[in-house]
């Protein structure tokens, strides 16, 4: 009998043995593959003048949607910030959604609101309106207040109101680049099959921010903050930069994305009440609007744009987490259709098969790989030198990969300009594979539980708000 | 202000095409402060009070179109001119310049010569 | 597991550990490559600024200017002179192009074109734009068959600037073979030319038979206000069963604002697609004719919503009559949808014209 648990245990181990052998080819072939989108990318853009887009008169309007809820600490300067970007056209629609504090009061009092009829351009189901104003001072401002309904029923309410080409959804804390919006709008002047475009988001904890914008890019104190740094630079310098040379890119993300309004309404906007609705628009997205035009393309901006305020404790980041994770996994299931599907190409054979193993049951598996392991090294079924071979080959493994997104940042747009930063880099870099990647597996891990096994629930994530 | 040294403040985001204005300028006889954006620039120009403000519309930090309306809005420099000087060939930007009190608007790409003419008959009002 | 296994983890974790060192050593090393460069670019900048501006307001030759910098600079040279090429005008954009048409660096890009990698490439035909000769023109033309998308772009980029406008059948013929380029991006590319295309892209509407390329010539019709090609826009407009080009060839009349286009809005005034009576409506608001009047009045009544907006808004100040209507709908206290959509247009026009 103990001998039949043991070949299992064993098996199992192999099997463990395996699975890291595979997502580490995996992320050694993404490296490559990012390096090449990256280059590619750098050499599109050394001869464009992004500013020509000025003269030309075929630009793309934009709305910029902020959905707010308890906003009152930093809803003042965001906005203002967001009034200074470089565009030729754009608007700017605040989406109040039933906030408890006082956030519509101090929009409506510091924009000289003026209340007009609600006049929807599109009905996208979604919680009453209250009102609607437009602002003296500021003609490209609309503040829309409206029963509480959550983010996603906040964005569709821009939707419907907004008659721009283009719907940019950015959250009212996040900090935007000044030329974010020329370079959001350029891969849809290029290419009409263009649906939606997202950007990389970096840590804005610990750089110097002066009215809405980074004036200083630094680092920041928090330890917890500064892996967030690494981790941020790892996952948009690898993962979409290396899906998308194979048109896979599933995950926009939520602080800063850009879509073709017209697109959005073809499949009715955001998902109410959805765990996740960012990721979960990109893979509708993808699953409804490719089978209509197969060449319908969401891309990828690997320039940093946004700048965006990471949890500086432990309770919050597992809440952010357990949300991502649960998020991750309903989206994946609810279009599970994607699945080795051949129609959608290298998404569906490839990059969806590798959010279901990876993404979605990778915290398991990993989880319960650590139990196993620590139980057979209890009862001496592996010799204790063994372990801490392995171990130190999975951690210094880690920091290669960690050590490569920096080597890519470096080669690309070098942010991080002292160098004792990037020394700080480096030793992040390192540290971060002692016990923050666990702990990031253990939250997702959670999260898996609770999805599969209890709470859906949204958790809220405590804003602190920028000071100027 | 009486002399022929005029002293102008220069507020505009590009390097280069700061120095080389203020080469110009220089050469004509003018002094020239140069400023990288909007930030700071209020407090100089009430202590020195230039005889002419030159500044570019789009700037990190502070705009030029807020800190044109900045310095209308004080008393103490708001009778100085402002020359915006921009990339934006919108008629709406142009407008929105010459309401909130620009004396004057150069678009990008522009000639260094016509902007000190533009200069000269500003100072000579 | 048998100390087998032992050895081989040991030899990934010490050939880790290399790669570990090697790219450590790497980003060191590639920071200090970008500090040495910007550390040049400012010394060049520190040491040659002065020349250049000097030159700039003098009767320099231009010659004299660049065989004093030496070669290895170059890149100095180029990403310094981008700058003031781009943003420069009149007299002192002349002096700087003669910098790289009455010397030296002519021949240098001419060669750089034929190299092989594909940034020389692109480099070379973005600079050769400030080179005005018929040779520079056949030189580009031969990289337009080059099967890179960057260099195809930037090359049409540069035909743009020297205003080679009779290649531009060339370069739609082309761009149609290639299928990595849309509707869209073939637009934004040759924006990039001035008005005097359009009388030849005027005559290719008679054999054009692609939709995407009829709605991109269309566009740059509409985006030069070009008049004279009403009377083909109008044949296309009639023919055409494709939805776009009638919306495009619709905005093209009402930039065009000619009376001779009024019946055939009349008829796309009552078109079955709600989109096409849109864009009908808004053409006849800019081209701002009262003959339409009533039509407009009557869409206010469309059971589309987008229609009843698009009309309400060519009625604010089109006529007494219409802005009566208008009013009239504002007024009505009621819940009704053409009064709340009168209330709002009129609102927002009054409080963005209002300072």
């Amino acid at each position: 009998m103990t001998n039949v648990l043991r070949n299992i245990v064993q098996y199992f181990n192999y099997f463990i043995l395996l699975y890291f052998l595979a997502i580490g080819s995996i992320y050694i072939l993404l490296s490559f593959l990012s390096f090449y989108n990256l280059k590619r990318y750098l050499n599109n853009q050394a001869f464009k003048d992004l500013k020509e887009v000025f003269k030309l008169k075929k630009y793309k309007s934009i709305s910029l949607i902020v959905p707010a809820y308890n906003e009152e600490a930093g809803i003042y300067n965001s906005i203002l910030a967001l009034l200074q970007l470089e565009y030729p056209e754009y608007k700017i629609i605040v989406v109040n959604d039933g906030s408890k504090d006082q956030t519509l009061n101090i929009l409506k009092e510091k924009f000289n609101a003026v209340k007009v009829p609600y006049l929807p351009f599109d009905n996208i189901s979604a919680e009453k309106v209250n009102a609607v104003y437009i602002c003296k001072n500021f003609k490209n401002l609309v503040i829309v207040d409206k029963k509480n309904g959550g983010k996603a029923d906040a964005i569709n309410v821009g939707i419907n109101i907004s008659d721009s080409d283009l719907i940019i959804v950015v959250d009212a804390d996040s900090i935007i680049e000044r030329d974010s919006l020329l370079k959001m709008s350029y891969p849809f002047v290029e290419n009409e099959n263009v649906i939606a475009v997202g950007g990389t988001v970096r840590i804005a904890n610990g750089c110097k921010i002066n009215k809405g914008y980074v004036a200083n890019v630094d680092l920041p104190k928090s330890w917890l903050a500064k892996f967030q740094v690494v981790e941020y630079i790892r996952a948009f310098m690898f993962g979409r930069n290396g899906f998308q040379i194979m048109d896979g890119i599933l995950i926009v993300s939520g602080a800063f994305s850009c879509f073709k309004r017209s697109e959005l309404i073809k499949v009715n906007g955001f998902l109410k009440d959805c765990i996740g609705e960012d990721m979960e628009i990109i893979v509708r997205m993808h699953r409804i609007l490719r089978k209509e035009n197969p060449h319908a393309l969401i891309s990828f901006i690997p320039d940093p744009v946004c700048w965006t305020e990471a949890p500086e404790n432990t309770k919050i980041l597992g809440l952010q987490r357990k949300r991502w994770q649960k998020g991750t996994i309903a989206s994946l299931l609810l279009h599970k259709q994607l699945f080795f599907n051949p129609r959608y190409r290298l998404l569906g054979m490839v990059v969806f098969p590798y959010f279901i193993f990876f993404e979605m049951f990778g915290p398991i598996i990993e989880a319960v790989g650590y139990i196993i392991f620590f139980i057979s090294l209890f009862f001496g079924m592996v010799s204790l030198n063994f372990a801490l071979v392995l171990f130190s080959a999975a951690i210094l493994y880690g920091v290669v990969l960690s050590l490569l997104s920096v080597i890519l940042e470096e080669l690309t747009f070098r942010r991080y300009e002292r160098v004792s930063q990037l020394i700080e880099l480096f030793i992040i870099a390192i540290f971060e594979n002692f016990g923050y990647r666990q702990l990031t597996t253990w939250y997702r891990f959670m999260g898996s539980l609770e999805y599969f096994w209890g709470d859906r629930k949204w958790g809220h994530m405590e804003k602190k708000g920028f000071s100027s | 202000m009486a002399t022929n040294k005029k002293n102008i403040v220069v507020i505009e985001d590009d390097e280069g095409i700061t120095r080389l204005i203020k080469f110009k300028l220089e050469k004509e006889g003018y002094e020239v402060k140069s400023f990288l954006n909007g930030e700071k620039v209020i407090e100089y120009l009430v202590r020195s009070r230039p005889a002419l403000i030159i500044s570019d519309v789009m700037m990190p930090v502070i705009d030029g179109l807020t800190l044109l309306k900045e310095i209308k809005a004080d008393s103490r420099i708001s009778d100085i001119p402002v020359i915006m000087l921009s990339t934006h060939s919108h008629e709406s930007t142009v407008l929105e310049c010459l309401r909130a009190g620009a004396t004057d608007y150069v678009t990008k790409p522009f000639s260094t010569t016509e902007l000190l003419l533009r200069i000269e008959k500003t100072l000579l009002k | 597991m048998s100390t087998g296994y032992n050895f081989y983890i040991l030899i990934a974790l010490f050939t880790l550990l290399l790669f570990a060192y090697f790219f450590m050593a790497c980003i060191f090393l590639l920071r200090l490559a970008s500090f040495l460069k910007t550390r040049r670019q400012e010394k060049f900048i520190s040491k040659w600024q002065d020349h250049i501006f000097n030159y700039l307001y003098s009767t320099e030759d231009p010659q004299n200017l660049i065989s004093r910098i030496p070669k290895s600079k170059y890149k100095y040279l180029f990403s310094y002179l981008r700058t003031f090429l781009f943003n420069l005008k009149g007299e002192d954009l002349n002096r700087l192009k003669q910098l790289i048409t009455e010397t030296s660096l002519r021949e240098y890009f001419f060669n750089k074109l034929d190299k092989l990698s594909i940034k020389n490439k692109v480099e070379a035909s973005y600079f050769l734009r400030y080179i005005n000769t018929e040779e520079t023109v056949n030189l580009l033309v031969k990289k337009l068959h080059s099967s890179n998308k960057l260099i195809f772009r930037t090359t049409v980029e540069s035909l743009a600037y020297l205003n080679a406008y009779e290649k531009i059948n060339l370069i739609i013929d082309i761009a149609k073979k290639r299928k990595n380029l849309t509707s869209d991006s073939i637009l934004s590319i040759i924006l990039r030319f001035d008005k005097s295309i359009c009388p030849i892209l005027t005559e290719r509407l008679d054999t054009e038979k692609s939709a995407h390329i009829l709605l991109v010539i269309i566009t740059v019709l509409w985006h030069f206000k070009y008049a004279e090609a009403l009377k083909k826009v109008l044949s296309i407009l009639f023919f055409s069963g494709d939805k776009y080009l009638i919306i495009e060839s619709l905005r093209y009349l009402g930039e065009v604002e000619n009376l001779d286009s009024v019946n055939a809005l009349r008829f796309f005034l009552g078109h079955s697609k709600p989109e096409i009576r849109v864009a009908a409506i808004e053409a006849v608001g800019k081209i701002g004719d009262t003959s339409l009047e009533d039509y407009i009045i009557s869409k206010m009544l469309d059971p589309e919503l987008e229609v009843k907006i698009a009309a309400a808004k060519a009625m604010y100040k089109c006529s007494n009559k219409s802005e009566y209507r208008l009013l009239g709908y504002a007024k009505n206290p009621s819940n009704q949808i053409e009064s709340i959509i009168a209330r709002r247009i009129i609102m927002e026009k009054r409080i963005l014209e209002n300072d």
